[in-house]
Parts: structure tokens; sequence; C-alpha cells
């Protein structure tokens, strides 16, 4: 329904949602979990920047969503050397950084993980996306889920979100969305 | 945003796992009505008109000890799943659970599980400003109305595998009891892809 606008020209229109007023996450500052350096949201000039808020302990919207990623990015060809992906987890405690890169890396070659142990940081950096995350109760086992907004956030040069693709935006329509992005 | 009706039934929180090592018994017992062909058929149809079409298992993640298996349920005579079980030389407990959006504002958990809902989509859901949620709940069951399939599918409905003893590759096969109230244990050989 929101997206009725893309049905008869394809090529031209993008499929994800653009917001009236996009996002500006140019002053989102975040490092690498693997070696501590910047992670650059801002992508450099002619790149796109994808940015997720997920967990690994996610058996179904993440996996789904990462597993639609990969396809775009096998689609997008040569295109996609100039696409990189952020994975922000939004369950510091148990997604260390060797867990988010065996994880990201199954599905992507191009990509940053990004662990916030400070919950408060983590709120701020969420809030700049306009995401939010919170980790359920703790049952008998141990185990917890993760609520968490579930949206693939695409960042141009200027650090503007330029489209975002909700849970269920299928490959097609993200491969769509980069070409017009990066063309 | 999320079209659950309220309060249908509150969700129970009982763990399957204590009936785990008694179910695959069972489940192997009866296996012989599904598996016997398993590998070239992708629907199982049981006598009580239990339709199983496309069942199927993600591969999965690096590092990840989780699973969720999808697959689409007729019942011509109407029906409710009530429990699914994996063998337990593939993951330890198996859950059935519903993937929700929430609002921000609503995320305590204190939502009632519906559990009438199969295939509804996910357009849109959760973009009201980007603030939806989406979160797990684990459901008693998933019941099958007579006139229209349901579609356990990502975002929906899922079977959860957790703690898989190892991970699974495409290709596999994974063997799924699932006990529906009318039906009985039907067995169904769930392939393992990437999506």
């Amino acid at each position: 329904m929101v997206m009725s606008s893309c049905g008869g020209d394809s090529g031209s229109a993008y499929q994800g949602i653009r917001r009236p007023s996009p996002l500006d996450v140019s002053s989102v500052s975040i490092t690498d979990a693997r070696d501590g350096s910047a992670v650059a949201v801002t992508p450099p000039e002619g790149d796109i920047t994808l940015v997720y808020f997920g967990y690994t302990h996610c058996p179904d919207v993440c996996p789904t969503t990462f597993a639609d990623l990969r396809l775009a990015m096998e689609d997008l060809g040569p295109l996609a050397d100039r696409v990189s992906t952020v994975f922000v987890t939004a369950d510091p405690q148990r997604d260390t950084a060797d867990v988010l890169d065996n994880y990201v890396g199954s599905f992507l070659d191009r990509y940053s993980v990004v662990r916030i142990e400070d919950p408060a940081r983590l709120r701020e950096v969420e809030a700049q996306f306009q995401a939010s995350s919170e980790l359920g109760p703790v049952d008998d086992d141990g185990n917890y889920d993760v609520s968490h907004t579930a949206i693939v956030y695409a960042v141009d040069p200027s650090g503007t979100v330029q489209v975002e693709w909700p849970f269920g935006t299928k490959a097609p329509a993200i491969v769509n969305d980069l070409e017009l992005l990066l063309s | 945003m999320s079209s659950n009706p309220e309060g249908i039934s509150v969700p129970t929180r009982v763990r399957l796992l204590s009936l785990v090592a008694a179910l695959a018994l069972t489940g192997a017992a009866v296996a012989g009505c599904g598996s016997s062909d398993g590998a070239t058929s992708a629907t199982t149809v049981a006598p009580e008109g239990v339709v199983i079409t496309d069942p199927w298992v993600r591969a999965t993640p690096g590092g990840s000890t989780l699973g969720a298996a999808y697959m689409t349920i007729s019942a011509s005579e109407g029906d409710r799943l009530v429990r699914a079980e994996v063998p337990t030389s593939i993951a330890t407990t198996t859950e059935v659970h519903e993937t929700v959006t929430s609002d921000s504002t609503d995320t305590d958990g204190a939502m009632g599980a519906s559990e009438v809902e199969g295939s509804e989509d996910t357009e849109g859901d959760g973009m009201g400003g980007g603030m939806g949620q989406m979160t797990m709940r684990e459901v008693s069951g998933v019941d099958i109305p007579a006139d229209g399939d349901v579609v356990l599918e990502p975002g929906g409905f899922h079977i959860m595998l957790i703690d898989l003893v190892a991970p699974l590759a495409a290709g596999e096969v994974v063997p799924i009891t699932l006990t529906f109230e009318k039906a009985g244990v039907i067995e169904v050989q769930a392939t393992v892809r990437s999506s």
C-alpha cells in the first residue's frame, strides 16, 4: 500500500520507503568491534552504506533479511563492490566481535560489525536512525529474545538515509533501489 | 499497524524439552507414512485431509545454533497444529513461534497471542515512523482453518529449532514431526536451503 506507486513504473521509482524529511546520520560515530577502526556510516563518494540493527540469536527475522541482502549483492554484480553493510548488534552481551564476524560474514563480503556495550550509547545510536531495541525476559534456560526495529537503512555519501527497506523487502526491490542510488 | 486480534488466548510458555525424547520415539514409529518417499516429494497428505507443502529449513548462518522451519499447511476439515519436533540429534528443543511487529509503546509482551492468523504479510508494518519492533513469542498452537492455507513463513509463524547440534547446510533434509489435534502425528521431510 505504502509502496503502491512503484507498480507500473519499474526502474525509475524506489521500492523502499523514502521519508519526506530524510534522516541525517552524518554525525553517527561508531567503531568496528573487530579492530576498533572507525566505521564509515557515511560512505565515500560513489558508495552506499547499509545499516541494520539486529542480533545473531535471531532465527527468523535477521537471517531472512540477510539472505535477501546476500541475494541482492549477488544480483548487483560489480556494483556490489560499492555497497558495504554495517550490522549493529542489539545484543552486545552475547554478540562478541567473533560471533558477529562469523555471522555476518556468512552472508556478505563487505561489512562492518558494531558492538556498543553501553546501553545508553546504543540507544543514542539507534535514536539517530529512529530505531530501537529491547531485551526480552530471560527464560529458565537463560535464553532471551530481543525486540528490534528490523529495517535496512541505505545511507548516501552526504550522510543521508535515502531509502529504508522494512522487513520482507525482497532482493529485486533492494537491487532496484541500489541501482538507482548508485547510478 | 499490526492487525493481530488481541486477547484471543494467552500464549502458554510450555517447554517441550521434556517431551522430546518420548516423542522422538513416537515420531520414528509413525515415520513410515511420510518419510519413505520424502526425498522426492515436497507435499505430504495425511488421511485426515491435512496437506503440508514445501517444508524447508533455513541453512544455518555462521556460528548460529538456531534454526527456523517453514511450510504451508492446509486442512480440509480444519485442524490445529499443537506441536512440532525434530530429532534431538538435530536440535535439543523445538518450539512453535510467531514473529510479530509491535509499536515501541507496546513491547511489554502482554499482547494476546494471535493464533488464527496465518499469512498476513508484513507490508509496511513497523514503518509508522520506523519505530515498530519485531519480536517473537512462543505460541501454544496454530489454527488451520477449513477454508484456507496457513503459511509458516519468515516474519510470521515458524518452527524454531533451538540448540542445533550441528549447522544445517543447504541440501540436507530435516525430519519434522508435526502433531495435529485431529490428524495426529504427521512427519514431513524439510529441505535445508539458504532462502
